[in-house]
């Protein structure tokens, strides 16, 4: 039966494999060395699967951003993440589609919106605090029905995508935050600290247009330099690992930039 | 010298650096040192390069392998979040977070400083090794 020895082939691979070959998706929690264990999976090469492939940005983003935050994931709890690399055009993720006034030779013009949130990720890390980060694609498209002037009729589509990261650090209990000085780089962050009972929550996000040919690791970087912004408003910690006595702004000071 | 009726001895700690964003130090037992920066490592934290008979932290190894650009290397964190956070401090601007880390790093050697007969002999040290008399 065709397709039978790759079908063998990936019933032999560890489940969450198998479900980013199959579905494109995977929502699970689980250790940071179970992680290491799919992205060991992963880089093995095998020769009988050809026809399934793995998603795009699988590899080259969402593996470097699970392995970095794994480093610091806490010991006792799992890293819980949330993927789908479907693509904005997969069903449900495109919202309804509205007309719009057209103009000239464009006789028709519509436009949807994809509301794609490709990757999600939480875990508690080994300094007690807890950490959220979401990437979401926000693709807006239009398609645009011209007549040309010898009388022929012509679609065209155009896609404008953009991002928003999102990155919410809940500090442990009684960790105070130190805004850096603000910076032209990361100015299009929106980045608060507000206290929540005796715990510090910095939130920071950022949204921007996808540039069409990115540099390799551009994404990765633009996301963990969200990340980053989190930490940087954490108070640092003592060299022991405690929390800083006394922080420099403390639960109930409040903050925002 | 142990003085009589009990001597206190200090457990020597693994210093390599562990983590991204929330830097730590391993403080495990440390077994040996590196053979080019001198800092304690545990049995965990030994990394063997080909063709050098030494012993080597992570930190050196990964220096002596080169930025390596596959994510799923097992040592690819550690020169990937050297040259992150001297990106970050260089973008931003943000002195503090590069010094932060480096800081962090340098302690490791400020200690063994401190506690000069860690250089002494042949650089390294044997298995049975684990304490020093304080």
């Amino acid at each position: 039966m065709f397709g039978k020895k790759e079908k063998q082939a990936i019933a032999r691979l560890p489940p969450q494999h198998q479900a980013l070959l199959n579905d494109g998706a995977l929502a699970v929690t689980q250790s940071k060395e179970q992680w290491a264990e799919l992205f060991r999976s992963l880089a093995t090469p095998h020769p009988d699967i050809h026809r399934h492939r793995l998603p795009p940005r699988l590899m080259d983003v969402v593996v470097p951003i699970i392995r970095v935050l794994s480093e610091d994931a806490s010991a006792t709890s799992g890293i819980g993440v949330r993927l789908d690399l479907r693509g904005h055009e997969a069903p449900g993720k495109v919202g309804p589609s509205r007309d719009l006034p057209t103009h000239g030779n464009i006789t028709k013009l519509s436009e949807a919106t994809a509301w794609d949130p490709w990757f999600v990720l939480e875990g508690f890390l080994k300094d007690g605090s807890h950490l959220e980060l979401s990437i979401v694609d926000v693709v807006r498209t239009r398609k645009i029905r011209k007549r040309s002037a010898s009388g022929k009729t012509k679609w065209k589509q155009k896609a404008k995508p953009a991002q928003r990261v999102s990155a919410k650090l809940t500090l442990d209990k009684g960790r105070g935050i130190a805004p850096p000085a603000p910076s032209p780089a990361t100015s299009w962050l929106k980045v608060a600290a507000k206290p929540k009972g005796p715990r510090f929550v910095i939130t920071a996000q950022g949204k921007y247009q996808i540039p069409p040919n990115p540099q390799a690791g551009w994404q990765v970087n633009t996301v963990l330099l969200v990340v980053a912004e989190v930490f940087r408003w954490a108070a640092p910690l003592t060299p022991d690992g405690d929390v800083g006595a006394p922080p420099p702004m403390a639960p109930g000071a409040g903050g925002v930039a | 010298m142990s003085p009589a009726g009990g001597a206190t001895r200090a457990v020597r700690t693994c210093t390599a650096t562990t983590g991204f964003f929330v830097l730590e130090r391993c403080d495990r037992n440390a077994r040996t040192a590196c053979s080019r920066c001198s800092r304690s490592v545990c049995e965990k934290h030994v990394m063997r390069l080909p063709g050098d008979p030494g012993v080597t932290c992570p930190e050196c190894y990964a220096a002596a392998r080169g930025f390596i650009t596959d994510p799923t290397d097992d040592m690819w964190t550690i020169g990937f979040r050297r040259s992150f956070y001297w990106d970050v401090s260089s973008t931003t601007g943000d002195q503090t977070f590069w010094a932060g880390f480096d800081d962090f790093d340098r302690d490791a050697f400020d200690q063994q400083g401190d506690e000069g007969e860690w250089a002494d002999g042949d650089g390294g040290f044997d298995d049975n090794a684990d304490y020093l008399d304080s």
